[in-house]
C-alpha cells in the first residue's frame, strides 16, 4: 500500500518561506535581468557612456508594474536592446531616498515624481544623458510598444517630432 | 421680493476666500539665487510652530555649499522673519521639524549625515545639538502640547528595515533629553516602516506611519498615555474592495501622513491612489477621542483636482476643533497651494490660496493654525528658471461661516 505524501514541518517551513520571499521579491521592483541603477549613478554613467537613460518610475505593491515585468520586460531581445541602448535607472515613487538633479539640487525620489508630474505607476521616462526629457510614457506597455519607442529615441526620431507625432504616422 | 432674490445670489456667488482673510506674504528668505534651493520637507510636515510670543520657522537649502538646517523667528505680533541661524552641524543635514514649548522656546530635531539629531531654541540662543540615536536613523518628526510636553519620532534602522521610534523629550539644564524610547509597534517589524507623524492629546500621544509590512504602504496608528506602551496599532486608510488583483497589485499607492490636534480632536491626512487615474488625492480621517477610534476616509479635494496629483499635504485644527488641510496641485497648469476646511457635513470647495497661486510654482505647504484661531502657512516659491524663496502668509477666520 502506497504510502500518502504528508509535508515535514521543515519542508513546510522551506516551502512558505520560499513563497515569501518569492512574492515579496516581485512586486512592483524592478524586473530581473536588468542592470538598473540608482538616479545618481545612472546620470553618472549616462554622462560618461553619451547615452540616453530609460527611467523607470514603479510603486512598491504595485500590479501594474509586476505586469509590466512578467510579460514585457522578462522578452529577451527586449532586454537585450534595453540593455545596449539605455542607462537602466529605477526609482520607487514613494521613497525617501535621495538623489542630486543635473541642476545640483537634492531631493528625494518621491519628489522627482512630483516635479516630474509622475500621477501613476508604471511611468516610463525617456532622458537625454545630461537628464533632460525626451519623452514619457504612462503605464502598461508591450513588447512591440517599447520596441517603437526604443527607435523613436535611439534613431534620433524625438529630435524633429513629438511621440504622439511619431506613433500617430506609425500606427 | 426682486431685492431678497439679489441678495440670495450675491450670498451664493461670494468666492471661498471670503472665510479667511489673508494679509500680504512676507519674505523668509532672501532674494532667489541660482543654484540655491530651499526645502520644506519632513515626516508630519512640521516645519512651522508657534510659540506663545513667536513663530519660528525650520527649512533645509545649500546656500553655504552643501544642504544644510536653518531657522527664523518672528514676532507673533511683528511682521518680518530674523536672519536665518544655522543649527545643523555636520556635512549634509536635511528634513528639520519643529515643536513649540512654553516660554517661547522651541524643540528641533533634524537628519544629519545618516542621523536624527535635536536641540532646544529660543529667538536668542541654540542649545548644542545631541545625536538622537546610535544606529542609522531620519525622517524625524515632533509635536508638543505647545507647553512641556512634546515627543519625537524618527524611523531606525533595526535589521533589514528602518522601524520608527517615539520618546518623549524632557528639558534639563537648557537641553533637550529623551525618555520612555519605544518602538511605535511593539512587534517586530514584517516591512519597512517610514515618514512617522504625532499628535500630542490630553493624555498622551498618537502615532501614525507608512509600513510595508502587507506588500504595499499602508498607514497605521496607534496611542499611547503619557509613560505608558503604545496599544496595537490599526490601518488608517481603507482598502477598496476589489482592488486587490494582479491588475491594481497588493493595494493601491498610500503615503506621506501628517497629524495635527486641538484637544481630543485629532486629524490626519495623507496621499493616497485608490483612484489612481489622476495621481495622488488628499485624504483625510478625524478621530473626536484622542486617537482611539478614526472615522471614515474622507475626500478632502474637489472635484476639480480629479484629474491632476494632489502633493504634499499638511494639516492643522483650530482651537474650535476646525479642520484645515493645505496641499499643492497643478490643476491651473502650474502647481498652487490649495487650501480646503472641513464643515459639518462635507469639506469646502477648493480654495487657491491668493498669495500662494498665480505666476510660477507655488509649492510644499506647511500650516498651523494658532490658539487665536489665525492660520500660518508658509510655503515654497519657485520661479521659472528654478530659483527658490520661502514664503509665509497669514490668514484670519471672516465668520461668514462658523468656524467649526
Amino acid at each position: 500500500m502506497l504510502r500518502p505524501i504528508v509535508p515535514t514541518f521543515k519542508f513546510r517551513i522551506t516551502v512558505i518561506l520560499l513563497a515569501m520571499l518569492a512574492s515579496a521579491a516581485v512586486w512592483g521592483d524592478p524586473p530581473a535581468g536588468y542592470k538598473f541603477l540608482s538616479y545618481d549613478q545612472g546620470l553618472r554613467q549616462a554622462r560618461a557612456e553619451h547615452k540616453p537613460i530609460f527611467l523607470y518610475f514603479g510603486r512598491y505593491g504595485c500590479g501594474w508594474c509586476q505586469k509590466t515585468n512578467d510579460e514585457t520586460f522578462s522578452d529577451a531581445k527586449l532586454r537585450q536592446l534595453y540593455s545596449q541602448h539605455y542607462v537602466l535607472v529605477y526609482v520607487d515613487a514613494e521613497s525617501g531616498k535621495r538623489l542630486t538633479l543635473p541642476s545640483g539640487e537634492r531631493i528625494t525620489e518621491m519628489e522627482l515624481g512630483a516635479r516630474l508630474n509622475v500621477f501613476a505607476t508604471p511611468v516610463f521616462l525617456y532622458l537625454q544623458p545630461d537628464g533632460t526629457p525626451i519623452a514619457k510614457v504612462p503605464g502598461y506597455k508591450t513588447v512591440k510598444d517599447f520596441v517603437q519607442f526604443d527607435h523613436y529615441v535611439h534613431d534620433d526620431i524625438y529630435k524633429h517630432k513629438t511621440l504622439a507625432e511619431f506613433l500617430s504616422g506609425n500606427s | 421680493m426682486r431685492t431678497w432674490l439679489l441678495l440670495a445670489l450675491l450670498v451664493t456667488v461670494v468666492p471661498a476666500w471670503a472665510d479667511w482673510h489673508f494679509s500680504p506674504y512676507v519674505a523668509v528668505t532672501g532674494a532667489p539665487k541660482a543654484g540655491v534651493f530651499q526645502h520644506l520637507e519632513s515626516a508630519g510636515r512640521r516645519n512651522l510652530a508657534i510659540a506663545a510670543h513667536t513663530v519660528a520657522l525650520v527649512w533645509e537649502d545649500n546656500h553655504s555649499g552643501a544642504p544644510q538646517v536653518y531657522i527664523a523667528f518672528k514676532p507673533r505680533a511683528g511682521k518680518n522673519f530674523s536672519a536665518a541661524r544655522r543649527i545643523s552641524t555636520g556635512k549634509e543635514a536635511y528634513e528639520p521639524v519643529i515643536a513649540a514649548l512654553a516660554n517661547d522656546r522651541f524643540v528641533l530635531a533634524w537628519e544629519q549625515d545618516g542621523h536624527v539629531w535635536m536641540a532646544l531654541a529660543d529667538a536668542k540662543h541654540t542649545s548644542t545639538p545631541r545625536r538622537v540615536d546610535s544606529v542609522p536613523s531620519s525622517q524625524a518628526t515632533l509635536a508638543s502640547d505647545g507647553r512641556d510636553r512634546a515627543y519625537l519620532a524618527w524611523a531606525h534602522r533595526d535589521g533589514h528595515f528602518m522601524r520608527v521610534m517615539v520618546a518623549r523629550t524632557d528639558i534639563k539644564r537648557a537641553q533637550v533629553h529623551l525618555s520612555g524610547m519605544q518602538a511605535a509597534d511593539a512587534a517586530p517589524p514584517q516591512g519597512a516602516q517610514a515618514y512617522p507623524a504625532l499628535a500630542v492629546v490630553p493624555a498622551g500621544v498618537v502615532a501614525a506611519w507608512e509600513d510595508r509590512r502587507q506588500g504595499h504602504t499602508r498607514l497605521f496608528v496607534t496611542r499611547a498615555a503619557d509613560g505608558a506602551a503604545f496599544v496595537a496599532p490599526k490601518p488608517l486608510n481603507t482598502l477598496l474592495p476589489g482592488r486587490r488583483s494582479a491588475k491594481f497589485g497588493r493595494g493601491t499607492g498610500v503615503t506621506r501622513v501628517a497629524l495635527a490636534q486641538a484637544g481630543d480632536q485629532v486629524a490626519a491626512t495623507w496621499m493616497d491612489k485608490r483612484n489612481f487615474h489622476g495621481g495622488y488625492d488628499i485624504y483625510a480621517a478625524i478621530s473626536a477621542d484622542g486617537g482611539r477610534r478614526f472615522g471614515a476616509n474622507e475626500l478632502v479635494q474637489d472635484a476639480f483636482g480629479d484629474n491632476v496629483p494632489q502633493w504634499h499635504p499638511s494639516v492643522a485644527v483650530a482651537p474650535s476643533g476646525q479642520v484645515v488641510v493645505a496641499w499643492d496641485d497643478p490643476r491651473d497648469d502650474s502647481p498652487d497651494v490649495w487650501l480646503s476646511w472641513r464643515k459639518a457635513h462635507a469639506w469646502s470647495d477648493d480654495l487657491a490660496v491668493p498669495p500662494a497661486s498665480g505666476v510660477g510654482a507655488q509649492l510644499s505647504p506647511v500650516i498651523v493654525v494658532d490658539d487665536q484661531g489665525r492660520l500660518h502657512m508658509a510655503w515654497i516659491q519657485r520661479s521659472g528658471n528654478g530659483a527658490t524663496q520661502i514664503r509665509y502668509v497669514e490668514a484670519a477666520w471672516s465668520g461668514r461661516s462658523k468656524q467649526r
